[in-house]
């Protein structure tokens, strides 16, 4: 449904060429989740820009529903956009308006009739579950309450896609995962395109079922979430999957650490990477018996993406120092990458 | 004090209220969309125009630096073709206006920059034409901070109109200056003093109030 074709954009600062984008290629399918993820300055913010063209790109084609929209006069392009709902980092909520009018502002942009325009404004707060703030300004409401009316806001012009700018960036853990979980909802329920920009491996994994990655400009890798979690082939890509799963280890854990065991520290400290490669074997219940240690799990952050298990432990071995790194050895053969920490 | 003098205050305390909100009113209705159409055509929003916004500005700041009371003199002709007289309140308000203006439009551009870009942006994303972003999202946007520049142009103008009394139109500066300044009467002197004093603190307190009760950023 969006197609991005031989996509380039080149800013000029100073008379010094800068390639924002060069040579995109995307197909985002009806009805799919599509995330676009890269760090700060990669050009995602400037990509997603692209589709609704508030970036217009140098060259190439943008095309909704097979229409290119880089042709289209003013007017006929504004008309494209109210099918194209839009969410930001920063919410940009108008200030000025209380919830209900943000809400209603792109329905008057198309003079709506009042009581269309009540009507659809309420149930939409129903959806984002903000009926009872209606009468709020923005002003007063907590960052995920703002986004939940900007996704109200995007769409209340029944949009057939919806762009989301770093949707989640400025909220918390917690507020994040519920703004995503409105979003998949809305995805399903309304069959609405989403295509998210994001710096965050964490919410290509909630949410989305493709995915491209995007460094320099150009687009690295891109396909099936369960596909590039489990068998990525470049290494920022590796980074961010790698950067999800993350654990870290306790302050009372690094104080006590050593290099080299002695009488006191002979706990082996490790971290376990399970990167997709590794078979579905229980190896860690077979290393105990094999071996004969003892295991304490510190921390881990474990996912199961399409039939891989992805993910980090932090763990505590305990036994003969000859076994202990037996096992160790086990698990390599397993394919499973052992990363020494030191002694407890 | 006199009746007579009296009299002359209280209807000196109305020339200039008349003047300078007359005039502040004129001025708006000038100055507002030179300030909307400046900040419209500069780079990077979207009307942006090189040309229209370089004219624009030059014309601006050449009406700004002509001194006011010159810029009184200099309209003499385009005041008469106005309003048909060169002398009284009503001729004083042309050029009061047309002073008032360009002050007013680079109030309202600076205003203007002061919204957060993505509003803008949002706007455009759902479909917004450039009327609808300036009535939709500009104006009421930047409303809080229209209204201190109003307040600030108000009380540029209780300044300006005592020199109202060049083209005859009266006003509280006029009757400071002649019978105060020139007539050696201090009473008089201090009498207007008091009243512009408390014409400024009025229209201050008063902008102070409505800008805060649009603003609801916080």
């Amino acid at each position: 449904m969006i197609e991005l074709k031989n996509l380039s954009k080149v800013f000029y600062k100073k008379n010094i060429e800068i390639h924002a984008l060069s040579d995109i290629n995307l197909t985002v399918a009806e009805g799919c989740v599509y995330g676009i993820i890269g760090s700060s300055g990669a050009g995602k913010s400037t990509l997603i820009r692209c589709i609704n063209l508030l970036e217009r790109p140098t060259s190439g084609e943008v095309l909704l529903n097979g229409v290119n929209l880089t042709l289209l006069t003013p007017s006929a392009l504004a008309k494209v956009r109210r099918q194209m709902g839009m969410i930001f980092q920063h919410f940009n909520l108008l200030s000025s308006r209380t919830v209900f009018g943000n809400v209603a502002f792109p329905l008057e942009l198309i003079n709506a009739p009042k009581q269309t325009i009540q009507k659809k404004v309420l149930e939409l707060l129903e959806l984002v579950g903000l009926s009872n703030k209606k009468d709020d300004y923005p002003a007063n409401l907590s960052g995920g309450q703002k986004q939940r009316v900007a996704i109200a806001r995007a769409l209340a012009s029944d949009p057939e896609v919806l762009l989301c700018d770093e949707a989640t960036s400025a909220l918390d853990p917690a507020t994040t995962r519920s703004i995503l979980e409105l979003l998949k909802d809305i995805n399903k329920r309304l069959n609405i395109t989403v295509v998210l920009i994001t710096h965050e491996m964490e919410v290509v994994k909630a949410i989305c079922d493709e995915v491209a990655v995007i460094a320099d400009g150009k687009i690295i890798e891109q396909g099936e979430v369960s596909d590039i979690f489990s068998n990525a082939k470049s290494e920022l890509t590796q980074q961010f999957i790698n950067s999800s799963m993350h654990v870290d280890i306790a302050h009372d854990y690094l104080n006590r650490l050593v290099q080299a065991s002695d009488e006191t520290k002979k706990d082996l400290l490790v971290k376990l990477h399970f990167d997709g490669a590794s078979t579905n074997e229980p190896v860690l219940s077979a290393a105990v018996k094999l071996f004969n240690i003892d295991y304490e799990i510190i921390n881990a952050k474990m996912d199961t993406l399409g039939k891989a298990q992805v993910g980090v432990m932090l763990m505590k071995f305990n036994g003969e120092v000859n076994k202990i790194s037996e096992a160790m050895d086990y698990f390599k053969d397993k394919k499973v990458e052992v990363e020494i920490i030191g002694y407890v | 004090m006199s009746d007579a003098m009296l009299w002359m205050l209280l209807r000196g305390t109305w020339e200039t209220i008349v003047m300078t909100f007359v005039s502040g009113f004129f001025g708006f209705c000038l100055g507002l969309p030179v300030g909307v159409l400046l900040f419209m055509t500069r780079d990077g929003q979207m009307l942006a125009n090189k040309t229209v916004n370089r004219t624009v500005a030059v014309l601006v700041n050449a009406f700004r630096s002509v001194p006011f009371i010159i810029l009184i003199v200099w309209m003499i002709p385009f005041t008469r073709l106005v309003v048909g007289t060169s002398i009284g309140v009503g001729a004083a308000l042309v050029p009061l206006s047309i002073g008032a203006a360009p002050f007013v439009a680079r109030m309202v551009e600076n205003c203007l920059l002061e919204i957060p870009h993505g509003l803008i942006e949002a706007a455009r994303a759902m479909g917004a034409k450039p009327l609808q972003v300036v009535n939709k999202v500009l104006l009421p946007e930047a409303l809080p901070a229209i209204i201190n520049s109003a307040s600030i142009t108000l009380i540029t103008l209780v300044g300006y109109s005592a020199m109202g009394g060049a083209v005859g139109a009266g006003g509280l500066g006029h009757i400071g200056y002649q019978y105060g300044y020139v007539g050696y009467d201090a009473l008089i002197m201090n009498v207007v003093l008091i009243l512009l004093v408390a014409l400024v603190f009025i229209i201050q307190f008063l902008g102070d109030y409505i800008s805060k009760q649009v603003d609801h950023r916080k």
